[in-house]
């Protein structure tokens, strides 16, 4: 990919470093340390660099190249393919997009303007969504709220089944007409406590 | 928590005019108008902080009413850096940065853009 040359320079103005230099449109070879593993090398950028202390200024357009460069090579979502993704799930507001995400309000539209970078993880995570819109409707309908549950409220529990012990030998409260003795015979702990003494 | 103490009211340089400040809202309107220092942009690259939130932080400073002020020469002879404007500002992400500019015929320049330098005091907001 070649990069674009910067519609504005400073070509021709003195620079604010040195007061002495004047800048001049250039190439150079950029490595921009993404992480410390995983440099990423940009071959011939436009930037301006004063002839006199070298110092180099990396217009805006420039900034943008290198932005995009980083994103292919690193996978990160480009605003362009978020917002593709988001039309292809058939989400309309990007509030929406942050609601089924669980993100924070704000965080998605930030992502998809540019204002900030959503993490490498996060990028595989909405990959996976955009590819397999079950998966996204999974999530947006939060479904497993309804499944892989140990006990749901609805369930009525076989307690006689479960500790027959109970029934046998009823706990020591239920045999006292003690208003506090009755109110802890609602505690089911206390019933779990006599299993655990009958089995010793 | 990390220690940070400002610089006294009576040792700041003087505030960047509204002329200037009004300059810098209008360059960081425009990418184009926006150059980046190679030492902001090690910054940037470091933080995976988007240009554009940069530029976003210093128009939240702005529009907030926060101070913008010029820069003494490091030879103390308490003349003024001409062009030159300096703040602290904050990022989205909630952290406090120092960020210098230097304004150009059309358009400015983000010289520096990093983290307040430990042990020394910062400007005011």
């Amino acid at each position: 990919m070649n990069a674009p040359k910067p519609q504005k320079s400073l070509a021709g103005q003195t620079c604010p470093l040195c007061r002495s230099g004047k800048f001049h449109l250039v190439q150079i070879d950029h490595t921009e340390n993404v992480a410390e593993d995983n440099p990423v090398e940009i071959h011939r950028i436009w930037v301006d660099r004063c002839e006199s202390c070298r110092e180099i200024v990396f217009p805006g357009d420039t900034t943008a190249f290198i932005e995009s460069v980083v994103a292919e090579q690193t996978e990160q979502l480009t605003t362009r393919e978020l917002e593709r993704i988001r039309d292809d799930l058939g989400v309309t507001a990007q509030d929406e997009m942050s609601e089924t995400l669980g993100l924070g309000l704000k965080t998605y539209h930030k992502w998809e303007s540019g204002a900030q970078f959503p993490t490498r993880s996060m990028c595989y995570y909405i990959r996976v969504l955009a590819e397999v819109p079950g998966a996204f409707e999974f999530l947006r309908r939060r479904a497993w709220r309804t499944k892989n549950r140990i006990a749901t409220l609805n369930a009525k529990a076989d307690f006689a089944a479960m500790f027959p012990d109970l029934v046998a030998n009823p706990p020591l409260s239920s045999r006292i007409s003690n208003p506090r003795a009755q109110s802890a015979r609602m505690n089911p702990a206390l019933g779990l406590t006599r299993v655990a003494f009958t089995f010793k | 928590m990390q220690k940070c103490q400002y610089i006294r009211e009576c040792d700041l340089p003087p505030l960047a005019s509204a002329v200037e400040i009004a300059r810098i809202r209008a360059a960081c309107d425009q990418r184009a108008k926006a150059g980046l220092g190679y030492s902001a942009k090690q910054s940037i690259a470091l933080w995976r902080v988007p240009e554009a939130q940069l530029r976003g932080a210093i128009i939240r400073h702005i529009n907030a009413g926060r101070r913008m002020f010029h820069k003494f020469k490091d030879d103390s002879s308490g003349t003024l850096i001409p062009q030159d404007v300096q703040a602290n500002v904050t990022l989205s992400t909630g952290s406090d940065i120092y960020v210098e500019v230097a304004l150009m015929d059309e358009g400015m320049i983000i010289i520096y853009a990093h983290d307040h330098t430990h042990g020394k005091l910062r400007l005011p907001q």
